[in-house]
């Protein structure tokens, strides 16, 4: 896996995010200060201004002192397989969300976690039982103990 | 404070029932290593909302006793503490397991952090309503250099860089700018989403953070799965005998005081106050050696040192509104969400509702006694199922419990944000807990230091003028400056 210096990343991405915030704040709110309130766009580029310092620092102290996050005890091939698996994971959830709105929740649930079953190799008929009986649990408690409606489509 | 009307509502079937469950719950979660306390209270907190406040408290305290005391569990049975709480108990727990005393030990572990959860309610009820009268006493200004006390103590404490913690504190105090101008009431950086009119909902952001993050994070570490063979095997008796009790009394004692002290300091948690306790008890112990090798008195003194900080981060989060640590910032979050307001005058407007929720925490205590002795055992159990059943399930209930708390689709839509920001600041080694502070003491800093600043007619100067307010600042700088006091003793 290739060597990441991720505090310089993630120094720069607050950094970059702080001068939107910095940006929006002075182009979308109004002033409105009056009898000594600094109105509503102080505190904001108050908080602004303090990350975009820090995240500087940090940018600074990451360039002299680069740190790897990512690079742990595992081996190359596990990191990699971990690294898939969760990538995997992510895109399945992210599937959930856009299915959630449009199909009711059980079918999308049941797809969640089957997909789910399948990224962690498990056995065909093992999936089917896991994914509806999670999914049907879930359903369950939450729809008819809890009524809460969980079919949002 | 009404107690005998406390007593009358906490003591009806639904509410003991709903604190039974709490501490199942508690017990299931702390015992698997990387569902923490702080994941299963902010999971359960969307499902209280259905519930009368008494009856979802009682649910809520009684996961956040249990699953500091369960965390114990699998730091005995396989040398790895199920919340950070545990971390301590792992050195002399395990080694007891190993010499085949795992039962014993987890029968201390129960016995004791009943025995701390107990003696840290009674100091709660005790020292609340003073420091709440306390703070009654303070203006805008003191309120607003208060917060950043809070913050800059959760910061001081992130063991990681300063300003790696300073910068996550201000995200978070600028994500609580979401919303309405909680002065002037005009909308900020909301666009056309009105359901972020009432600003970034807490709780989807501690289930990402905590619940998402976390799994994201495990999968990621592609952990090998533990077999049977690796998780204790108990044969013994739980319980220790009445010379045992003689000599675990005291360590456990002293755990519960330090307990309760670290617990009141805010940003602190149970696994500083254990650590702190096994260190002062081997320091007093006529068995020094003992310690790190199987000792009782080390395994009781931390055992009750991790519950008895419950109670010190609930009486700094009742009276003042502060949280001692990133669970009592979701129970603060969910008491704001029933309407109530938080902080020194909480105990004022809402002193039955307080007065209700010390006799939960007391009954919650007790509870666990019991069920601990005799599920403990079947808990272990647990440790042999495959990480990813759990990681599958706990996905999907994040998405359910983000959802469901206010029916909104937005809601799981931050939830997933919050759980990729999650997962990189894990793995970036940036602390959370200032995350989540900033985003609750936000709007408390925000109101008081433009108010300070109305009444002064825009001079700053009224800030650092008043005796608390410069007691507060001198507090601030030590815990910003005590990481470079540290530095410098190490470099001599």
């Amino acid at each position: 896996m290739k060597k990441v210096n991720g505090n310089a990343i993630v120094g720069a991405l607050l950094a970059l995010a702080a001068c939107l915030a910095l940006y929006v704040t002075n182009t979308t709110l109004k002033s409105n200060s009056s009898l000594g309130d600094p109105g509503p766009k102080f505190f904001p580029n108050l908080i602004c201004a303090a990350i975009l310092v820090l995240a500087i620092i940090i940018i600074i102290q990451s360039i002299r002192q680069p740190k790897y996050p990512f690079e742990g005890t595992l081996a190359m091939s596990e990191k990699k397989e971990g690294c898939m698996k969760m990538l995997m994971i992510l895109a399945d959830l992210l599937l959930f969300l856009i299915l959630w709105k449009h199909i009711p929740f059980l079918a999308a649930g049941f797809i969640f976690i089957f997909i789910q079953c399948m990224i962690f190799k498990e056995k065909l008929l093992f999936s089917i039982l896991y994914s509806a009986g999670v999914t049907g649990v879930l359903y369950l408690a939450f729809s008819v103990a809890l009524k809460v409606n969980l079919n949002i489509y | 404070m009404d107690y005998l009307g406390a007593i009358q509502t906490v003591f009806t079937p639904n509410c003991l029932l709903c604190i039974v469950l709490g501490v199942l719950v508690g017990l299931v979660v702390g015992t698997l290593p990387g569902l923490t306390s702080v994941m299963a209270v902010s999971l359960i907190t969307p499902l209280t909302f259905k519930m009368d406040p008494v009856n979802g408290f009682g649910m809520l305290l009684g996961v956040y006793n249990s699953a500091i005391f369960s965390g114990g569990i699998s730091a005995i049975a396989i040398n790895t503490p199920g919340t950070p709480a545990s971390i301590a108990t792992t050195f002399d727990g395990f080694t007891l397991s190993k010499n085949g005393r795992a039962g014993f030990a987890l029968g201390v572990n129960t016995i004791y952090s009943v025995m701390g959860g107990i003696f840290s309610t009674i100091v709660l009820m005790i020292a609340c309503k003073p420091l709440a009268g306390l703070a009654l006493k303070f203006g805008s200004a003191e309120y607003f250099w208060l917060a950043l006390f809070g913050l800059s103590m959760m910061i001081s404490i992130s063991h990681t860089s300063l300003a790696k913690g300073l910068i996550v504190g201000f995200a978070g105090l600028a994500l609580s700018t979401v919303g309405l101008d909680p002065l002037l009431g005009l909308k900020r950086y909301v666009g056309n989403n009105v359901s972020l009119l009432d600003g970034i909902t807490f709780i989807p952001v501690m289930i990402g953070l905590f619940g998402i993050g976390e799994m994201l994070s495990q999968i990621f570490d592609n952990e090998k799965n533990r077999s049977k063979d690796d998780v204790a095997v108990v044969k013994d008796s739980v319980f220790p005998s009445k010379k045992e009790h003689e000599r675990m009394t005291l360590p456990a004692l002293i755990g519960s005081v330090i307990g309760v002290v670290v617990g009141i300091i805010p940003g602190t948690g149970g696994d500083i106050s254990a650590l702190v306790s096994w260190d002062v008890c081997k320091r007093v112990s006529k068995h020094p050696d003992e310690y790190g090798h199987g000792s009782i008195e080390g395994l009781a003194a931390t055992c009750a040192s991790n519950n008895a900080s419950i109670g010190g981060a609930l009486t700094t989060a009742l009276a003042l509104g502060i949280p001692g640590d990133s669970s009592t910032a979701v129970l603060l979050g969910a008491l704001t969400m029933y309407g109530m307001v938080t902080g020194p005058t909480l105990l004022t407007k809402s002193g039955d509702f307080v007065g209700r929720l010390y006799i939960i925490m007391l009954v919650a205590n007790i509870f666990i006694l019991p069920l601990g002795l005799l599920l403990a055992r079947g808990c272990i159990k647990l440790l042999s199922v495959k990480s990813q059943y759990i990681q599958m399930a706990v996905l999907l209930i994040c998405c359910i419990g983000a959802y469901s708390l206010n029916r909104s689709y937005t809601d799981v839509i931050i939830m997933f944000i919050f759980g990729i920001v999650g997962f990189f600041f894990r793995k970036f080694d940036y602390p959370l807990g200032p995350l989540v502070l900033g985003l609750l003491l936000g709007e408390m800093c925000e109101t008081n230091l433009r108010r300070t600043l109305m009444l002064s007619k825009g001079n700053p100067v009224r800030l650092f003028t008043n005796p608390i307010s410069i007691i507060l600042i001198v507090l601030i700088i030590i815990a910003i400056g005590w990481p470079f006091i540290g530095k410098l003793r190490k470099k001599k």
